[in-house]
């Protein structure tokens, strides 16, 4: 360390004189009236004032140089910034101190002593200085504080690109400072021995003759003094309320999931890891959830406030509610939610799930019916009308697929039929019946008759049914029905003319083929919820269909090995007898014929031995196709039934002529299906009452099946049991069962009076059969107890076929 | 929508069903079916038990969601749809029917 010897030499002189006189000084300030401080002060200050008047005048810098010439220039304790226009120097204490006694600023400058004084220089000196600055003011300040500061910055910052140089040896020399003194009290009493002993003597025996004499005086008065106290003031101060919240958060595992996918914005509010009791103080990320205690009072007043203020601000937050998303799609559950709820017992019936037990049923005006019905049922089946849940918790939507009960006015005589045979044969083995589960319908689609169904090939529970008059302007309806939801369609959509047929597609499983009574065919598009009318349909295109369109299929095509690509199209057959393919391309559908199907006239009779053979001569006129059917696992192959009661079987590559016909039916033929289970086998119904089952190969019919006097609308295999089909006439229903009878049909389901029963599907992956009639409503029937279920074994048709056995 | 609105009504028309709420994210309702004490008691009551349901859900696994809250009591079955800006409610009842 340097050696801190910083004379001022500038006043040097003025320090010697003036030390003594600061000793008294000190003394004096203690003493107050004493007579020596007095003069001392008197003196100092004369000094200093000639010192002051020096140092303004001057206007300088005060530098300071030790012996050697060095700048030791002591800086200010304080050093403000430069660019801080406000920045005023502190006074320190000693400024105050000593400033007390001296209204100008001579005493600042006195009281800066030279090293030998035992005070450290720099202390002082840098308060002289910021006394200086602060007392003068006017620009004096910057100068004076700023430039050695200045001065000091450009060494400091002139050092620091010198290096040192770390090979050289450095000498350092450590020298004992002067000793700081922090205070000194001098002590009141002196020794003996000491120089002004004697002084000091005298002017103690000088001081006690003058207290003595001070009594009776004259030279001394009494005086009293009083200070003023002054009126105290209050003084008051208040601040606004701060209003405090208490926020609090847990860090669920969730909520850090949220925050990392969400990153910045809400990372702060994440990592906030507080414990609190209250689970209610959940953060915004729940949505504002957050019930904080405060908050929490204030909103309830608000929210009494809001209530009485009027419905104003509810309205617009309804309709944003509204039109969200997620809003719509939880009404959606919510209703399902909710029907599912009435309808469990026949929904689980329909799925062949075990039903719950304990679920409230539905209130309805025909409930005492129900109660009947329930005690009926409750020997047998023990369904009783009540309602419950599995898990009282969070339910997903699939999990909500439970039977119900639902019992119309329409069908009650079916079902109370029903009970009484179920009755009759509790304790026998029961025969088989339908059991009514539910019917689709609603008020949009009273009055309209059903034309034809289909069900979704991917979503097994979406039903689309087909609307329509055949008088020709009326308007056709499609309603996408499912089976979540019994009480209102999925979609709705309206169609310019009534609907003959319908189908979905497998591969692109929302597009729905539909054909319509003026030959209309279309591709509508039932995933989007929005859209209200089909994708393309053919009215514009060159080819199509004048007729209405009886039958519509989507086929794949596979297109040659090395594209695995499989094209699906759809077929048509109308009543202008063409056989149309159309393919949906981008600017709509485009029809390609396929066949036109000709009138069939008996050619000559060729006698073979005891067979006559008959051969079909083509006529050219057309005849109207009413049904189409392709093989289930060939799909160039196909089955075309037509009015004249002469099935074509035709292929997809042969435009003009068939493979082979059918002849036997004498009427329109209204369906024909091959078996899902024999390859070679399929079936046609007819309106000359017949149902007939063929053989593919064999141009005569296997067998044929008549049950009443009534034209055969629809006949369809089961999916489930190889032996079963299901006929339906416009009076009934009729499930045939061939392992059973080969004459009369196994089950005849009547249809409601002044109801004409119109078109039948059969559920797949149940027992259900579906009816369709003229009133627009779909009714699901459970088949049960039938001889051929699942776990008996099933002859294969191919042995019925050729050795029918006839049983009771 | 007006499709929302008409299948809101049509879920309120069903016989069984005693009421929708569809209330704020502040738990007061904004259209209800009942009156007004009822209902924000019910929306109250509920905001906290769904709040805790999908903590407990998401808890398990923070992808997954709640989607409806189904409560069956004796006498009826309370149905929460809950959302970050609302609150969904329906509240079905039903006579339960003596067995034999």
């Amino acid at each position: 360390m340097k050696r801190n010897s910083s004379t001022l030499t500038a006043s040097s002189r003025a320090m010697k004189r003036s030390t003594s006189g600061m000793q008294r000084v000190l003394h004096s300030s203690r003493y107050t009236g004493s007579f020596a401080g007095f003069h001392s002060r008197k003196g100092s200050r004369m000094l200093s004032d000639s010192k002051m008047g020096r140092s303004l005048a001057q206007r300088k810098a005060i530098r300071v140089l030790d012996e050697d010439g060095n700048d030791v220039t002591p800086r200010p304790l304080y050093e403000p910034e430069p660019k801080d226009p406000h920045a005023k120097p502190q006074r320190s204490f000693f400024d105050d101190y000593y400033s007390r006694w001296d209204t100008s600023k001579s005493s600042s400058f006195s009281i800066v002593p030279s090293s030998g004084s035992r005070w450290n220089s720099s202390l002082p000196s840098i308060s002289t200085r910021a006394s200086l600055a602060s007392q003068s003011g006017v620009g004096f300040s910057k100068l004076d504080t700023s430039q050695p500061l200045e001065t000091a910055r450009q060494v400091v910052s002139q050092q620091t690109p010198e290096e040192i140089p770390l090979d050289e040896v450095l000498s350092i020399y450590m020298t004992e400072t002067d000793t700081i003194i922090l205070l000194d009290l001098p002590s009141t009493c002196m020794s003996e021995e000491a120089e002004n002993a004697q002084a000091t003597k005298e002017s103690n025996i000088l001081y006690i003759e003058l207290c003595n004499n001070r009594l009776g005086n004259d030279k001394y008065v009494e005086r009293a003094m009083q200070t003023f106290v002054g009126a105290a003031k209050h003084k008051k101060v208040q601040s606004e309320k701060i209003v405090m919240h208490d926020q609090g958060t847990i860090a669920t595992i969730w909520e850090i999931f949220d925050s990392f996918q969400n990153e910045a914005p809400k990372a702060e509010k994440a990592n906030a890891v507080e414990s609190m009791v209250d689970i209610s103080k959940d953060p915004k990320r729940l949505g504002s959830f957050s019930s904080i205690s405060t908050v929490g009072t204030a909103s309830t007043g608000s929210s009494l406030f809001k209530m009485q203020g009027g419905d104003m601000s509810d309205e617009p937050e309804l309709q944003v509610i509204f039109k969200s998303e997620t809003f719509q799609r939880n009404l959606l559950i919510m209703e399902r939610c909710l029907v599912a709820n009435i309808f469990q017992p026949r929904l689980a019936a329909y799925r062949n799930l075990p039903e719950i037990k304990e679920l409230p049923a539905e209130t309805k005006p025909d409930s005492e019916k129900l109660t009947k019905e329930d005690e009926e049922e409750d020997d047998e089946e023990e369904e009783v009308g009540e309602m419950g849940n599995e898990e009282p918790e969070v339910k997903e939507e699939e999990q909500v697929k439970k039977d119900e009960e639902q019992v119309k006015k329409e069908e009650k005589e079916e079902v109370e039929k029903e009970e009484e045979e179920k009755e009759e044969e509790v304790e026998e083995e029961p025969d088989p019946s339908l059991e009514l589960l539910w019917t689709f319908s609603c008020e949009l689609t009273k009055g309209w008759n059903i034309t034809c169904m289909a069900w979704n090939k991917q979503n097994t529970d979406l039903l689309a049914v087909g609307y329509g008059d055949f008088s020709p302007g009326r308007k056709g309806l499609i309603c996408c029905w499912s089976i979540k939801n019994l009480s209102w369609p999925e979609r709705l959509y309206h169609c310019h003319s009534g609907i003959t047929a319908l189908d979905f597609s497998s591969s692109n499983p929302d597009k729905l083929a539909v054909g319509m009574h003026d030959g209309t065919v279309a591709i509508f598009s039932v995933s989007d919820r929005e859209s209200r009318t089909f994708l393309a349909s053919s009215i514009d295109c060159r080819r199509r269909h004048v007729h209405p369109v009886w039958h519509v299929t989507w086929v794949r095509q596979e297109m040659s090995i090395s594209e695995e690509d499989v094209v699906e199209s759809v077929m048509s057959v109308s009543e202008d007898g063409h056989v149309l393919k159309w393919l949906l391309c981008s600017h709509g559908l485009e029809g390609i014929g396929m066949l036109e199907l000709r009138r069939i006239q008996d050619g000559i009779k060729k006698a073979e031995g005891n067979k006559t053979k008959r051969e079909g001569i083509l006529v050219s006129t057309a005849t109207p196709g009413l049904c189409l059917d392709f093989h289930p696992s060939d799909p160039t192959i196909y089955l075309a039934g037509t009015s004249e009661g002469v099935i074509h079987k035709c292929s997809v590559s042969n435009h003009h002529h068939y493979l082979a016909l059918y002849q036997k039916h004498l009427c329109p033929v209204n369906q024909v299906q091959w078996s899902p289970f024999s390859p070679d086998v399929f079936l046609s119904g007819s309106a000359d009452w017949t149902v007939q089952l063929w053989k593919e190969g064999c141009l005569t019919p296997v067998m044929g099946f008549t049950s009443i006097q009534s034209p055969v609308l629809s006949a369809r295999w089961s999916p489930l049991w190889p032996s079963v089909f299901a006929a339906i006439k416009s009076e009934q229903l009729e499930i045939w069962d061939l392992n059973a009878s080969l004459l009369d049909p196994v089950i005849v389901e009547p249809a409601a009076r002044g109801l004409n029963l119109t078109s039948m599907l059969f559920a797949r992956g149940s027992n259900c059969i579906l009816v369709g009639d003229s009133s627009g409503q779909v009714n699901f029937y459970r088949i049960q107890n039938l001889s051929v279920g699942p776990d008996k074994t099933v002859p294969s048709l191919e042995e019925l076929i050729h050795f029918p056995s006839s049983t009771s | 929508m007006a499709e929302v609105e008409e299948t809101l009504q049509r879920i309120e028309a069903h016989g069984s069903v005693a009421g929708t709420i569809v209330a704020n994210a502040d738990g007061i309702p904004i259209r209800s079916t009942f009156d007004s004490s009822k209902a924000g008691k019910y929306a109250d009551v509920l905001r906290h038990l769904t709040a805790m349901a999908r903590s407990t859900v998401r808890d398990v696994d923070p992808q997954d969601d709640l989607i409806v809250l189904r409560i069956s009591t004796k006498n009826q079955e309370i149905m929460v749809a809950p959302e970050n800006s609302y609150l969904l409610i329906l509240v079905q009842r039903f006579e339960r029917y003596a067995r034999a």
